[in-house]
C-alpha cells in the first residue's frame, strides 16, 4: 500500500504540481474578491469554481501528461514492468484526486459566501465536463503526438460551450446532448441526465482510445527491441 | 550582436514554426473563428433569417465575433508559442548554442523574430482568406473597415500574445510545462490588460453602438482591447451619449502593455548574460 501511494505521488510530481497550485491560488483569490464585493464578476464565479475553472484546468493538465513528443522518458518508462497505458491511468488518477480535493476545498470556501453553493449543480456540471475535456485532450495529444493541439482543442471547446452553448441549443435543439454546460431548465430531467451520462461515457471512451494509441507507441518500442535482439522486459 | 547570426537563428525558427504548424495554426485561428462566428454563431442569436453576406450584417458580425480574436489571440497563442525556448532547454540546445560565440541578443531576438514572422504571416493569410470569402459574395468591394479592424485591432494582440508565450517559455525546462504556463500567463495577461483599461480609461466608452455600451465594464474590457474598441467605435455607428474611444486614449494603454513585454524581454536577456560565451 505504501509503495502504491509512493508510486502515485511520484506520478503526480511528474505531472507537475504547479498548475494545481496556481488553481488553488486562483480559487482563494476568487473567493476573497467575491467576499469583498458581492456584485462583482468574482461573486458570480465563486460558487461555480468546481464546475467551470477546475474542469478546464484538469482537462488541460490531463492533455499534457504522457504525450509522446513532450514526455522525455517514454523509453525509460518502457523499462518499467507496468504498461504505459496503466501509467497514464495512474497519472490521471493522481490528478483527479488532487483536483477533486481542490474542488471540495473551493466549494467549502465558497459556501461561506452569502449566496451559498449548489453542490449538486457543481457535481453535475463539473465531473462530466472534466472527464470529457480530459478525454478530448488526451485523445488529441496521443493522435498528434503533440499536446499543444490538445490544449488548443480543450480551451476552444470549453470557451465555446461556456459562452455559446446555450445559444447553440436554442437555435438547434437537437444539439442538447453535446452541450457541456446544459442548463437543467433547457431540457427535461431525463434529457439532462442522459446528456451528463453521454458526456461521461464519451470522455471515458476517448481516454481509453487515447491509451490504446499509447500502447501502439509502446508496441513500436517492443518491435524495435525484438528486431535488435534485446530483451523486451 | 552579429546580424548574420541573428538572421540565421530567426530563419531556422521560422522554418521550425512552419514545420510545427501550431503557432501558425494559432495565428490563423482567430480569423477563422471570426468567419465561423459570422457563418455559425451569429445565426444562433439572430432570430430572423438573414443574408450573412449583406454588408450591414457582416460588419456587425465581425464586431460580434471580435472577442474570440482577442481571447484566442492572447491566451491560446501564448500557450502554443511557449515551447519555443523551453524546447531548446529541454534538448540542451541552449547550452550547446552558448558554447559557441553566440550572444544572448542574437539568440533571443532571432527566436522572437522567427516566431513573430511566422505568426504575422499566418495572420496575414487569415486576413486574406477573410477578405477573399466576403469579397466573393459581397458587392461592391472588399471590406476595408474589416481590414482596418484586423490590422489595427488584431495584429497587436496576436503579436503580443505570441511574444509573451515565447518569453514565458524560457522559464520552463519542459515543453509540456511551458504550454500550461503559457496558457495561464496568457489568461493572466488578458486579466491585467482589462484591469489596466478599466482603471485608466476615462468616462464611458462604447464599441459598436448604443446596445453595446462598454461603460468601462470589466468583462467587456476583458473581451475587447482598447485599440479594437477605438476601431469599432469608428465602425459606422455613432451614439450621442457616449464618447468613442480616441486613438490618443487607446495608444498609451497599448504602449504600457508592450512596455511590460519589453521589460520581460530584458529580464530574460539579463538571465542569458551569464551563459553566453562572447
Amino acid at each position: 500500500m505504501r509503495q502504491q501511494l509512493r508510486w502515485l505521488w511520484i506520478n503526480l510530481r511528474l505531472c507537475g504540481l504547479g498548475f494545481p497550485l496556481g488553481c488553488a491560488v486562483l480559487a482563494v483569490l476568487t473567493i476573497a474578491l467575491a467576499a469583498a464585493d458581492e456584485q462583482s464578476f468574482w461573486a458570480f464565479l465563486a460558487p461555480y469554481l468546481a464546475a467551470t475553472i477546475l474542469p478546464l484546468a484538469f482537462g488541460l493538465q490531463a492533455t499534457v501528461i504522457l504525450a509522446p513528443e513532450t514526455d522525455p522518458a517514454l523509453e525509460t518508462l518502457r523499462a518499467c514492468p507496468r504498461p504505459l497505458a496503466a501509467i497514464l491511468g495512474d497519472r490521471l488518477t493522481s490528478l483527479a484526486a488532487v483536483y477533486g480535493a481542490l474542488a471540495l476545498l473551493a466549494l467549502a470556501g465558497a459556501a461561506r459566501l452569502p449566496e451559498g453553493v449548489d453542490w449538486l449543480a457543481n457535481l453535475a456540471w463539473g465531473v462530466p465536463a472534466a472527464v470529457f475535456l480530459a478525454g478530448v485532450g488526451q485523445f488529441s495529444a496521443q493522435n498528434s503526438r503533440n499536446p499543444a493541439s490538445g490544449v488548443l482543442l480543450v480551451a476552444m471547446l470549453w470557451g465555446g460551450m461556456l459562452l455559446a452553448g446555450d445559444l447553440m441549443v436554442n437555435k438547434w435543439p437537437w444539439t442538447w446532448f453535446i452541450h457541456l454546460y446544459l442548463q437543467p431548465s433547457m431540457a427535461s430531467p431525463f434529457a439532462f441526465a442522459v446528456n451528463r451520462l453521454l458526456l461521461l461515457l464519451a470522455g471515458g471512451l476517448l481516454l481509453v482510445w487515447g491509451s490504446r494509441r499509447l500502447e501502439a507507441t509502446e508496441r513500436s518500442f517492443v518491435s524495435r527491441e525484438k528486431a535488435e535482439g534485446e530483451p523486451t522486459g | 550582436m552579429k546580424l548574420a547570426t541573428l538572421w540565421a537563428i530567426a530563419r531556422m525558427e521560422l522554418l521550425l514554426s512552419w514545420r510545427r504548424r501550431l503557432p501558425v495554426l494559432g495565428a490563423l485561428l482567430p480569423v477563422v473563428t471570426v468567419i465561423l462566428t459570422v457563418t455559425l454563431i451569429l445565426p444562433m442569436v439572430v432570430e430572423q433569417d438573414t443574408d450573412l453576406f449583406q454588408p450591414e450584417v457582416r460588419s456587425s458580425a465581425l464586431a460580434f465575433g471580435w472577442p474570440t480574436v482577442h481571447l484566442l489571440g492572447i491566451f491560446v497563442l501564448s500557450a502554443l508559442t511557449a515551447p519555443t525556448l523551453a524546447a531548446d532547454r529541454e534538448f540542451g540546445a541552449t547550452s550547446w548554442l552558448f558554447s559557441l560565440p553566440v550572444s544572448g541578443w542574437s539568440y533571443l531576438l532571432g527566436k522572437a523574430l522567427g516566431v513573430l514572422l511566422a505568426v504575422a504571416a499566418a495572420f496575414g493569410g487569415g486576413m486574406a482568406l477573410y477578405v477573399l470569402i466576403f469579397s466573393l459574395f459581397h458587392q461592391p468591394n472588399a471590406p476595408l473597415g474589416d481590414l482596418h479592424l484586423l490590422i489595427v485591432g488584431g495584429l497587436p494582440i496576436v503579436l503580443w500574445g505570441a511574444l509573451l508565450g515565447v518569453l514565458v517559455g524560457f522559464f520552463c525546462g519542459r515543453r509540456a510545462t511551458a504550454i500550461l504556463l503559457g496558457l495561464a500567463v496568457g489568461f493572466g495577461g488578458l486579466f491585467l490588460r482589462a484591469r489596466l483599461a478599466e482603471v485608466l480609461l476615462p468616462g464611458q466608452i462604447y464599441d459598436s453602438g448604443s446596445s453595446w455600451v462598454l461603460a468601462n465594464n470589466f468583462m467587456n474590457l476583458f473581451t475587447y482591447h482598447p485599440l479594437s474598441v477605438h476601431v469599432l467605435a469608428n465602425y459606422g455607428w455613432h451614439n450621442e451619449i457616449y464618447q468613442p474611444l480616441t486613438l490618443s486614449q487607446a495608444l498609451p494603454l497599448e504602449g504600457v502593455v508592450f512596455a511590460a513585454l519589453a521589460g520581460l524581454f530584458l529580464l530574460v536577456r539579463l538571465i542569458l548574460w551569464r551563459r553566453e560565451n562572447v
